[in-house]
């Protein structure tokens, strides 16, 4: 137990962090919000105009599009990371040689940067150099892959490429979770006679809930903060049928002289954020309360 | 620590002495001038201010918008460059607008700027009636390149007319070539756009579209121009998604692809692609009798301290010497902003460009213009030719934007 004089000696040590996670973390925040409703363009203005940058923000076609993206990536690269990473999991857990040696082939494109990934994936996707035009050399001259041309599929070529990069973290949470089930279950398991595959599904991944929260969690910050693998991969192309709200933000702020709409954006970025995850989070610690 | 402070002393004397005059604060220019060509120019304007007794120094970015960004961010915090070069027009606007610029007047008046370049450039240096940047170039945008043997191995005439333009795609299609060498940021798709618009309206339809006369959309010029774009996009290659300029250029050059709109950079900074009129050459768009222009220079930003105006003042006076400005031109490959200069004074695409402008209709190019006007022109253009909307879409958030 602490008593008050190390209580104080702790308060003390802690302060200076404090300070800077507020000023620099919450104070920012703050302020970019504030921004959304001023007049800035190309510097920081402080003149308020009300809810002017929200009006012309919902009236572009292109936030809609990076928008839209969000969920669409999103909804496809927390699941398709999930399903993967705890298939893998399972899949390793039942190993009884080489474990070591695949999941740290597993793990391997984790250590890569997302520019690293995009960057690859943009030359094994790019029409004329890489998948398809191999396809083709080897003779099938209608073979068709040209996702990252297409301004339907652009998007879910940056799934593929967050998916490789992803799957193998989740992978590792949740073999670390199945790893710390009490082996009597197991046992239990056997006496009565339920096949393998139950075993998990039934039996061991419902309880890895808190594993899952952890892994929404981390995949969910990963998809609004999304914005290296897609400006590596596609830059927001073709036109701008794969943009993404960071880089909408990036482009505004920086590029387009449009602070205020870039900060607007910005808010809509986090409003979103807090809007699922709260009443997941919420729901998640009720549960353990009862 | 004291040995340290010790030597660094010693060696600011031993400097300060070897100083011929009065030792001024760096220059530190900002700029995005990197390719072979682009550096030769920069050499050039830093020898003619070196002589004038500055002392040297530049921070390269790989863009304008790095380094636009980058300046405005110092600026923010108290140390910002002396001076910006940049297409002059929007940004200019926006930095000035910013009050990040510095009253010129006192050099351009002992200096005669007035009198060394025409009063149409004299105007993108100024905002609201005072100087406050340097134009020094002036890029002619609309070049139309061509591979000489490519069309040969076609049988293609070179084109003077859209139609014939657009046969002469037909046949490179049909002879196994990619007709049209294009790239996937949507300024690329833009610039192909200027020449759809001048076959269509000529400068005078661009000029009114680019300063936001919103009538221009009434008589269907501007609907026929996006039927035209869009005609195009079967002779480029699959390759084009997300590919760079230059990538786009090699395509052209290396004899893959025919024809390629770019500007006057495309021509400069690869001393292997030999000369204009070997396997390459450039036109100004054929079809019509314009050039669009955006001017070069530099902005200067407000510093603080005497020793940094005055090495301003003296970094100003280089590059608005007439003859420095001609030798760079020449090492960029594109005009020079004074008024000074002759035809005989260069050769290859310049050459023409000077010709070109003594007979057509200079018209301001989008990259000249206000941010915004860019912007609805890209934006609209992107998303027409990538699929993502329809003509009257297009249309409608084109004529929106402007």
């Amino acid at each position: 137990m602490l008593n008050s004089r190390n209580k104080v000696k702790a308060a003390l040590v802690l302060i200076p962090t404090v300070i800077v996670v507020f000023y620099f973390i919450w104070g920012f925040a703050v302020y970019t919000a504030f921004l959304s409703f001023t007049k800035s363009r190309f510097l920081p203005n402080h003149e308020i105009i009300g809810f002017d940058n929200y009006i012309l923000l919902f009236a572009n076609d292109r936030w809609w599009v990076a928008y839209s993206n969000m969920f669409i990536f999103g909804a496809l690269y927390i699941g398709g990371c999930i399903i993967l990473g705890a298939l893998l999991a399972v899949l390793l857990d039942r190993l009884t040689k080489g474990e070591t040696l695949f999941r740290t082939i597993f793990l391997y494109p984790m250590s890569l940067s997302l520019v690293v990934t995009g960057l690859a994936w943009q030359w094994i996707l790019n029409p004329t150099s890489g998948i398809q035009q191999i396809v083709r050399t080897a003779g099938w001259d209608e073979f068709n892959f040209n996702w990252v041309a297409s301004s339907d599929f652009a998007i879910y070529t940056i799934v593929f490429a967050a998916l490789w990069n992803g799957t193998g973290l989740i992978m590792i949470l949740f073999l670390a979770g199945i790893k710390s089930i009490d082996d009597e279950i197991w046992k239990a398991a056997r006496i009565d006679q339920i096949p393998v595959w139950r075993i998990y599904f039934n039996i061991i991944l419902p309880q890895l809930r808190t594993v899952l929260l952890t892994a929404v969690m981390l995949l969910g910050f990963q998809v609004v903060r999304s914005f290296d693998v897609v400006v590596a991969l596609t830059n927001g192309g073709p036109g701008y049928a794969s943009d993404v709200p960071a880089r909408y933000v990036f482009e505004y702020f920086f590029q387009r002289s449009k602070i205020g709409q870039g900060a607007a954006a910005a808010v809509m970025m986090v409003m979103t954020m807090i809007l699922i995850v709260l009443p997941y989070l919420y729901y998640e610690i009720r549960r353990k309360e009862i | 620590m004291m040995k340290f402070k010790k030597i660094l002393t010693a060696t600011a004397m031993v400097l300060s002495m070897a100083m011929p005059l009065p030792a001024f604060a760096d220059t530190d220019v900002s700029h995005n001038w990197n390719a072979d060509n682009e550096a030769e120019t920069m050499r050039i304007f830093r020898e003619k201010y070196e002589s004038l007794g500055g002392v040297w120094k530049d921070t390269a970015f790989p863009d304008t918008q790095e380094s636009i960004t980058s300046a405005k961010t110092r600026f923010i915090g108290g140390n910002p460059p002396m001076a910006i070069q940049s297409a002059l027009g929007g940004t200019l606007q926006d930095f000035a607008e910013g009050g990040l610029l510095q009253n010129m007047d006192a050099v351009a008046k002992a200096n005669n700027w007035a009198a060394n370049v025409s009063d149409s450039i004299a105007a993108v240096g100024q905002y609201d009636g005072h100087w406050v940047a340097a134009p020094v170039f002036v890029d002619v945008i609309n070049w139309m390149y061509t591979n000489n043997e490519v069309l040969a191995a076609a049988g293609v005439e070179a084109p003077n007319t859209w139609t014939e333009f657009k046969a002469a795609l037909a046949a490179l299609k049909s002879a196994g070539y990619t007709g049209l060498a294009i790239g996937g940021s949507d300024w690329q798709e833009a610039i192909l756009f200027d020449h759809v618009i001048l076959g269509v309206g000529g400068a005078e339809l661009y000029d009114a579209m680019m300063t936001g006369d919103k009538s221009v959309f009434d008589n269907g010029q501007v609907r026929t121009a996006l039927e035209e774009i869009m005609s195009l996009a079967e002779y480029t290659d699959d390759g084009k998604a997300g590919r760079s300029w230059n990538d786009t250029n090699t395509l052209m050059v290396t004899g893959k692809a025919g024809f390629f709109f770019m500007g006057p950079w495309a021509a400069g900074g690869y001393g292997d692609l030999g000369d204009e009129g070997g396997n390459w050459s450039c036109r100004l768009t054929p079809w019509a009798s314009a050039l669009t222009v955006v001017p070069d220079g530099f902005q200067f930003i407000a510093v603080k301290s005497d020793a940094d105006k005055a090495a301003q003042a003296l970094f100003a006076a280089a590059v608005m010497d007439p003859a420095t400005q001609i030798a760079a031109a020449q090492a960029k490959g594109t005009l020079p902003a004074t008024n000074q200069a002759s035809a005989s004074d260069f050769s290859g695409c310049p050459a023409k460009a000077v010709d070109a402008m003594a007979e057509s209709t200079s018209v301001t190019h989008w990259n000249g213009h206000a941010s915004d006007v860019g912007s609805a022109i890209k934006d609209s253009i992107t998303a027409l030719w990538n699929g993502q909307m329809d003509i009257d879409a297009a249309l409608e958030k084109m004529r929106a934007g402007l």
